[in-house]
């Protein structure tokens, strides 16, 4: 129950689709989504596979509460090796795509191989099939949706799909599903790309059985009477994530012009308020409204438009259309993309910053990864080591709005200097000689708390198994109070391990605030077979954690791979609570490999393992 | 004394001595605590606050025994574990 006890497998090589039935055994041991993905993959992929090659598979997972009435139960997985970082990925939507994957009778879909030209899954219940997709290659996501649902008469279809990035190989592209939600980080897309894969559309109309109705209506009932009257609650649905730019500016920890700074001058021209601000123009604010995802009341996502007379709105297009699309209202500013684009550039443009973040979901790019490679190779550009005939002629400063959106453009379709940029930024600093320019952990860029006075963070950015993430562990709350490293190794460790569960569950991890962990696991003891409470969720939540450090370690990571950039370790923070500080591990590593049960080098011990039935 | 409160990370939901500016002074008779302060304008719940003096935080387990003195700037975050 709760499980749709299905799998679709897709192998793209012979074009076969067949259905086989979940091991339920796995379900119990790793929930759902990324952990259950996360174990298939390691099941059935060697970690040293080249994740580009027809070897490596690309997994989407649901999990047992998607699709149900649970609050912000419509999350989904992408699980794979990830093209940035050759780690383990596993990247989380919301939307409706998942949701639609789950009602259509599947809790995972497995694709595998690589097909000999472009094609495109159909799914509608039962029913699966590849179809070419000669036509949609070349094609944006913008394009693609509309274009397959006229083509498949279905308009209640949902999609995910690659933008150019994903096809010419962008190292960070992503799988952006209903427009303007995605599989974001690790680039799960450019492995979509690398199968020639454009797209999958999928029609459900299956319900989800849960295994004890009562108990699971009244669990959700019991949830929702925390989560509706909550202030975060209130704050995320009226403000967003954006509200953090504020906090974080103040603070010291908002990384600025590539973490050479702490603190951003133009915040205010492109925080909370600033999307608030009427515009001379139309009389209209940058924000349109807010949206939610399926089964969310919270409605953290932001719809946005773009100053109707601004230049990045009419006239031609770098592609011979015209840009009258980006006049449309869409998937608007939150935290990370506003910080990446803005004070990660030093760009305090707000029309430019919401043209790139259009622009990243028309063509499918990671955010995050984008702001802060155009970020690097500004910095390269400052420091002479990249030149104008390098960039084309483009003046890649700090602060300059229009080279940042002409950045994004040519990375986008891997054109000229776009190219380097989509490496990401460790392997575009490496290729000019200047590693210890790219703020990234595994090859994954930085999002926007700068470690040096989030002391939490920093341990969470260097452990993370995808790469650097800030939604991999939960100590933020305490790092804002407690500029210490007390404490943080166990807080870190322990909110890995629940979100690691709540990550598999098919909820949002937004929730973790607004109401307590124990409200998760009734409604998943409620929604599916087996006995479970909080300390089994943190179990399970450990063991995906050692299972995808497990498939790192044989993947080639090891300890020295567990590090921040030279940078953060090196330059004290100039202004904030951290001033003066640097990140410092040395000591909070230690006591976290320990409280992980692993030895020095950071291997799991065998009675860890064993502990964990790994 | 007088003390500048300073918010940040709060929208519209500032506390109504505040109206509609981000910044208030409060002149304060005797030397007092952040929670009595806090108090004083109207905030009951420390969920999720973050009080800065200058650029040093004060943790919340210091909020009764703190004594803030004459022009302190205080800086009131509203944080919470966001995207």
């Amino acid at each position: 129950m709760a499980w749709q006890n299905k799998i679709l497998r897709v192998n793209l090589s012979d074009h076969s689709c067949v259905t086989e039935p979940l091991n339920r055994d796995w379900a119990q041991a790793y929930l759902g989504q990324r952990g259950l993905g996360s174990k298939y993959l390691a099941e059935e992929v060697d970690p040293t596979v080249d994740p580009l090659s027809p070897q490596n598979k690309l997994i989407i997972a649901t999990g047992p509460l998607t699709a149900t009435t649970a609050p912000t139960g419509g999350r989904s997985s992408a699980v794979t090796k990830g093209a940035l970082t050759g780690a383990i990925a596993a990247s989380n939507t919301g939307g409706m795509f998942g949701a639609e994957l789950k009602l259509a009778g599947y809790d995972l879909l497995i694709i595998e191989g690589r097909a000999a030209s472009p094609v495109y899954l159909w799914i509608r219940d039962d029913h699966a099939e590849l179809r070419s997709a000669e036509k949609l290659w070349g094609r944006s996501v913008w394009e693609t949706e509309p274009w397959l649902r006229r083509e498949l008469g279905e308009p209640q279809a949902k999609i995910a799909s690659i933008g150019r990035a994903g096809e010419v190989g962008v190292k960070f592209a992503c799988i952006v599903n209903d427009i303007d939600r995605a599989y974001g980080r690790s680039g799960v897309g450019t492995v979509m790309g690398s199968k020639q894969l454009k797209a999958i559309a999928v029609r459900g109309t299956r319900g989800v059985r849960v295994n004890d109705p009562d108990a699971f209506r009244r669990a959700v009932l019991d949830t929702m009477k925390i989560l509706q009257p909550s202030p975060v609650r209130k704050r995320f649905t009226v403000r967003g994530t954006h509200n953090m730019m504020d906090v974080t500016n103040r603070f010291g920890s908002l990384p600025t012009r590539n973490c050479r700074d702490v603190q951003f001058e133009g915040v205010e021209a492109i925080n909370a308020d600033a999307v608030r601000v009427r515009r001379l123009s139309d009389g209209k604010p940058s924000l349109q409204g807010n949206k939610a995802c399926f089964a969310c009341t919270i409605g953290c996502g932001r719809v946005a438009t773009i100053d109707p007379v601004s230049p990045l709105v009419n006239g031609p297009d770098p592609q011979g259309g015209d840009r009258s699309r980006y006049q449309l209202p869409s998937g608007g500013l939150e935290y990370e993309t506003a910080f990446a684009f803005g004070p990660m550039c030093g760009v305090d443009d707000l029309d430019t910053l919401n043209y790139v973040n259009f622009l990243s979901n028309e063509q499918g790019m990671d955010p995050i990864s984008l702001g802060v490679s155009i970020a690097a190779a500004m910095e390269l550009f400052e420091e002479n080591v990249v030149t104008l005939e390098d960039t084309g002629g483009l003046e890649l400063r700090f602060g300059n709005a229009e080279a940042l959106a002409r950045a994004a453009e040519l990375t986008a379709f891997g054109e000229g200097f776009g190219a380097d940029i989509g490496l990401g930024a460790d392997r575009l600093c490496r290729k000019y000689g200047r590693p210890e320019l790219a703020m990234v952990v595994k090859g994954q860029e930085f999002p926007g708390y700068d470690p040096r006075a989030l002391k939490g963070m920093a341990l969470a950015y260097a452990t993370s198994n995808r790469g650097c993430c800030h939604m991999r562990a939960r100590p933020l709350l305490d790092d804002f109070s407690n500029v210490s490293t007390d404490g943080k190794a166990e807080l870190v460790k322990t909110t890995q391990d629940l979100v690691g569960a709540i990550d598999s569950s098919g909820t949002c991890v937004f929730t973790n605030v607004m109401f307590p962990p124990e409200h998760l696991a009734q409604m998943i003891d409620a929604a599916c077979e087996g006995d479970w409470d909080l300390e089994r969720l943190h179990t399970v939540g450990e063991r995906i954690w050692n299972l995808e450090r497990r498939f790192n370690l044989a993947a080639g990571f090891s300890k020295d791979d567990d590090r921040l950039p030279e940078r953060t370790t090196s330059e004290p923070a100039g202004a904030g609570a951290g001033k003066g500080q640097i990140a410092d591990l040395s000591q909070m590593l230690g006591e976290y490999y320990r409280l992980r049960g692993w030895d020095a080098d950071g291997v799991p011990l065998a009675e860890t393992l064993n502990r964990l039935e790994l | 004394m007088t003390i500048e409160i300073k918010l940040f990370g709060f929208g519209d939901d500032r506390p109504p001595s505040f109206s509609n500016d981000n910044t208030i002074r409060l002149d304060v008779d005797t030397p007092t605590t952040p929670w009595l302060l806090l108090r004083a304008i109207g905030i009951t719940d420390a969920t999720g606050l973050v009080l800065m003096n200058a650029d040093q935080v004060i943790p919340q387990r210091q909020w009764n025994d703190a004594i803030l003195q004459d022009f302190d700037r205080l800086t009131l975050l509203s944080a919470f574990e966001g995207g």
